[in-house]
């Protein structure tokens, strides 16, 4: 608690002073008499003005959100003891906007009651954000005298990168055993028609091709390819990121990510995530609305962790990494480390698509316009289209994605024909 | 609408000179007080008030000194009372400026506004008509006794203003460390 004098009493004290220093050099009393109100003023102040016998809520409409969503904040005090004004400000961490309303009011209170205070928050990027630290300062009416306190009540706000609806994703190359939604070359049940053969005993009689039986006066059946899921991995470039704090290229990935992680779930597939950085972390592919919310709370935590260790593909276990599973590397391709292990993955002939965040892009958001720095991150443009050039010559299949633009729109050039030979499920 | 305010009542201790004695000096000194008046309630700054209202008190002795008119209590009440009340009007709109304000905090604060100008006038009232009784009743001879008296008294004030104890109670900070949430 620290109590303080206000800036108003100087004031009066400043005023009144020369109010009398020129009484006495004038010889006027009439100085004398424009002194008393500013006397009285600073004789009415009250130095008791410490926290009062109050109580404080903090909570929010919601813990979890997603990036671009507003959170209601409600705030509540009640004062046992009557308390003449009392400010209250809500410290909103970095990257928390204001959306409407006010993390600041005033408040004057009488014994019992109870008021009530909201606004909105808005969260532009995904990050763990803590609310709740609350300054206080109490005043007498004139706030000659002032005394501060600070209120935490922590609340916990989780923003979770938005998954947009994608309609197209990467076609993986290679299916799994579960059935899903890609159209295996392998036949079984499923509902795709693929060839005709002669009927023998224990074919199902809904199978038989009447048309092709009466033609030939046997018996054929009409056989289907079974229809397999996926395993896809999503990798995660957490060594490096650039462009504006509440849209860096991790920022922009992550939601990607997240958008990936939803398509490809909703297709029956298996999405792991791995992050490639400082620190080494990954989860095993899995299916459900539960892995969907794992993998979230993942992207969540995705930071870039600064290290000059290279990190080794062998560390990832086999089960999170299967070698039939898609792997689709999100990354703006700016630390070579990382470079190396998709050339490393592409290597050992591991489904790899690339999808690169234009980091130049990012860049010019964050910094102003400026004929120097324009001419730099054209000549860094130009270098990254040569690496992506060269990456492209070692077979691996690259889109680049401008974040102003729709992952849609990019996503549905990546269209791959299947490998007939590797198709086996 | 605090701004506005603080203006207008600005306007009395910056007119009240020129009326007294309406001379180009008066004006200039008005206008000097009338920029820093502005400055300060435009920036929410109490500094530039404290130096217009400080400027309107010197431009106001001056008037004073030309005028060279009997005493006017109600002119010097006025001055008084509304410098008091532009530097409240100012600190308010600074410390609440761009907060969300409960209406109940304006109806009081118009409410002690209005507290602070009747007790300054009556103050200035009451001690107007305190001193002339004092004239009738004591004779000259006793009045430096009086002002002896006086500045015995202020002195044994501001000792005792300086002595007394106000810093902050150790048994708050403890409650404070025991339930930050229930003080």
């Amino acid at each position: 608690v620290i109590r303080r004098p206000g800036a108003l009493g100087l004031a009066f004290l400043t005023v009144l002073g020369w109010a009398c220093f020129l009484g006495v050099l004038s010889g006027r009393a009439e100085l004398f008499l424009a002194a008393v109100p500013l006397l009285l003023a600073l004789l009415s102040a009250r130095l008791d003005v410490g926290p009062r016998d109050y109580v404080l809520s903090h909570e929010l409409s919601s813990s979890r959100v997603f990036t671009g969503d507003r959170v209601t904040v409600t705030v509540t005090l009640t004062a046992h003891r009557p308390i003449p004004l009392v400010e209250v400000v809500e410290e909103l961490p970095p990257l928390v906007e204001r959306a409407a309303g006010r993390n600041h009011a005033v408040f004057t209170l009488t014994a019992g009651q109870q008021v009530r205070w909201t606004y909105e928050l808005a969260c532009p990027t995904r990050r763990r954000f803590t609310l709740g630290r609350l300054h206080l300062r109490f005043s007498d009416r004139s706030g000659l005298w002032v005394g501060e306190t600070e209120h935490f009540a922590p609340s916990r706000l989780l923003v979770y990168p938005r998954s947009r609806p994608l309609r197209r994703v990467p076609r993986p190359r290679r299916t799994q055993t579960s059935s899903g939604n890609y159209v295996s070359p392998a036949f079984g049940e499923g509902l795709e028609p693929g060839d005709i053969r002669p009927f023998v005993p224990g074919d199902r009689m809904k199978h038989v091709n009447w048309r092709a039986s009466l033609r030939s006066d046997r018996l054929h059946v009409t056989q289907y390819h079974q229809e397999r899921n996926a395993d896809v991995v999503l990798m995660l470039d957490t060594l490096a990121e650039v462009g504006p704090a509440a849209a860096t290229s991790l920022d922009v990935s992550a939601e990607a990510a997240s958008a990936l992680t939803a398509a490809y779930l909703a297709r029956r597939d298996r999405v792991g995530l791995i992050e490639y950085g400082g620190i080494l972390r990954w989860l095993a592919p899995g299916s459900g609305r539960r892995q969907y919310v794992r993998i979230l709370d993942a992207l969540l935590d995705a930071e870039v962790v600064f290290t000059y260790v290279p990190k080794d593909l062998d560390l990832i276990p086999r089960r999170v990494l299967p070698p039939q599973a898609l792997v689709i590397a999100l990354s703006p391709l700016l630390d070579s480390r990382f470079v190396t292990a998709l050339v490393d993955l592409a290597g050992r002939g591991i489904d790899l698509v690339v999808l690169t965040v234009s980091p130049t892009t990012l860049t010019r958001r964050a910094i102003e316009a400026d004929a120097v720095d324009d001419l730099a991150c054209r000549l860094w443009q130009l270098e990254r289209l040569g690496l992506l050039d060269d990456l492209r010559r070692r077979g691996l299949t690259i889109r680049e994605w401008d974040p102003a633009g729709p992952l849609d729109a990019v996503l549905a050039g990546c269209e791959r024909r299947p490998r007939r030979a590797a198709l086996v499920g | 609408m605090m701004k506005g305010a603080a203006i207008l009542v600005a306007l009395v201790p910056l007119a009240l000179p020129l009326l007294l004695v309406p001379s180009w000096l008066i004006a200039v000194g008005a206008l000097v007080s009338a920029a820093l008046f502005l400055t300060g309630v435009r920036w929410t700054s109490i500094p530039f008030v404290a130096a217009g209202a400080t400027l309107a008190l010197i431009d106001y002795t001056v008037a004073l000194r030309l005028a060279a008119r009997p005493p006017d209590v109600l002119t010097a009440t006025a001055v008084g009372v509304t410098l008091v009340l532009v530097l409240e009007i100012v600190d308010f709109e600074r410390r609440t400026g761009g907060a969300g304000i409960d209406p109940a905090v304006i109806r009081s604060q118009i409410r002690h506004w209005i507290g602070l100008v009747l007790g300054g006038a009556a103050a200035c009232l009451g001690l107007t008509a305190g001193a002339m009784v004092f004239t009738v009743a004591v004779p000259p001879a006793g009045a430096a006794v009086v002002v002896a008296a006086g500045i015995l008294v202020a002195f044994a004030g501001a000792v005792w203003a300086l002595g007394r104890d106000d810093s902050t109670p150790e048994n708050v900070e403890e409650s404070l460390h025991e339930d930050p949430g229930h003080l």
